[in-house]
């Protein structure tokens, strides 16, 4: 009970005014692959991702997701996402909702100066909660992940090298029933903003200055059995504007398990806590 | 066949008046960022500039400014605001006192957006 109490405390603790993706100067923008290391209120709505053999080999996957993300206060946030697939193998069409998920991320660090960012998540897939008709699972998938970010700005000898920023995950996927597995991924950014805004502005124009070029990768390394990693390699950029960012990444699978040809994806991406600065935007306890 | 279809319609429909609505609802104020700096991060001016303005994406609170300018000996360059300066926009101007001396100078900032967000920044230029 002490213990529960402290934890609670510990969460519901009061914290510096901090919202979507900022440590110091450094923003680092919503990521469409891999998870953010910083808790905010934000809507995914949507995320179109076009593949093919993705899941199954030869299958064409078109998958529309949402993610919806609420700060309880301001180092703890809930989430729940959700999606609609439609499959097609050689004409033969099924479609309907995957699992639903719902997560819960604390923030355990935001060092202004390094413009560093750690934080620890659980995320369910919620089993049976998608359409039966698409072999869902049927028991749940838990996932605990630790998720960093850390932006070069303190790199003064390097100028060019300011702007690059990594985030990165490291988690485990333990299903109620079968392998878990471990699940990894990074991210390379190279924020336009930053380099104009902090380190120089080499004429770019307002447009190319709200652009960040980024690479997202993301691996699933079964601990168990024979089967092989999977995962894909996702080049793109972002355009973050005032309340909305924008992404669209192409989709490489690493291998033919992880996919059959070169799919991409795109994001409509808003934060919450500056669309809704009085309300749905902030945390509901601060 | 005919299910999927109007279920993928509707779908697309959902998220496309979601979109347009929370478009429609987005308000001039959210997280201020550096759009245009004078001098420019990273600029080397012949001319010792008398005049500094940073202009940012949104409105802020220019009551509530935090602003240095700290030249290469380390001292800091006195400024100051324009007479009448009003109480919120997008803009910071200031006038150094005296001209500033050839070298490299370090621009910090901290503003608060006008729904209360903070957000700063740090920068150089160089006058030759």
């Amino acid at each position: 009970m002490r213990v529960a109490f402290a934890a609670a405390a510990l969460v519901f603790a009061s914290a510096p005014a901090f919202a979507h993706g900022y440590a110091g100067q450094r923003f680092f923008p919503a990521t469409i692959l891999l998870e953010d290391p910083f808790v905010a209120d934000e809507l995914g709505l949507p995320t179109y991702t076009h593949m093919k053999g993705g899941e199954e080999p030869g299958v064409r996957e078109d998958e529309l997701e949402f993610e919806f993300a609420k700060r309880i206060t301001s180092k703890f946030a809930l989430a729940i996402e959700g999606a609609w697939i439609h499959e097609n193998d050689a004409g033969e069409s099924v479609d309907g909702f995957e699992n639903i998920a719902v997560g819960a991320k604390y923030q355990l660090l935001v060092d202004e100066d390094a413009e560093t960012v750690l934080a620890a998540a659980l995320d369910v897939e919620l089993g049976g909660t998608g359409s039966s008709h698409l072999d869902v699972e049927d028991s749940n998938t838990y996932e605990p992940t630790l998720l960093f970010g850390k932006g070069f700005g303190d790199a003064s000898n390097a100028t060019y090298l300011r702007p690059l920023a990594v985030t990165g995950v490291l988690g485990v996927a333990i299903p109620e029933h079968g392998d878990s597995a471990l699940v990894y991924g990074a991210t390379l950014q190279y924020s336009l903003p930053y380099l104009h805004a902090h380190v120089k502005d080499v004429g770019l124009g307002d447009f190319m200055n709200n652009l960040t070029p980024i690479v997202e990768m993301k691996f699933e390394t079964p601990l168990d059995g024979d089967e092989r990693t999977t995962g894909t390699v996702n080049p793109g950029l972002l355009y973050s504007g005032q309340s909305v960012q924008i992404g669209f990444e192409a989709v490489i699978p690493i291998n033919r398990e992880s996919g059959d040809t070169v799919g991409f994806t795109a994001q409509l991406h808003f934060y919450l806590d500056d669309i809704f600065p009085e309300t749905i935007g902030k945390p509901l306890f601060d | 066949m005919t299910f999927s279809r109007k279920r993928s319609a509707s779908l697309f429909s959902i998220s496309a008046i979601a979109a347009l609505a929370l478009f429609a609802a987005t308000p001039a104020f959210a997280h201020a960022a550096l759009r245009n700096a004078v001098p420019a991060a990273g600029a080397v001016v012949d001319q010792p500039p008398t005049k500094l303005s940073l202009e940012f994406s949104c409105a802020i609170d220019l009551t509530n400014v935090e602003l240095s300018v700290v030249g290469p000996a380390g001292q800091e360059v006195a400024l100051s605001p324009p007479e009448g300066e009003a109480k919120s926009g997008n803009t910071i101007e200031r006038t150094a006192a005296a001209a500033l001396a050839p070298g490299r100078y370090k621009v910090a900032w901290r503003v608060l957006s006008v729904d209360g967000h903070h957000t700063r920044g740090a920068y150089t230029f160089d006058v030759k």
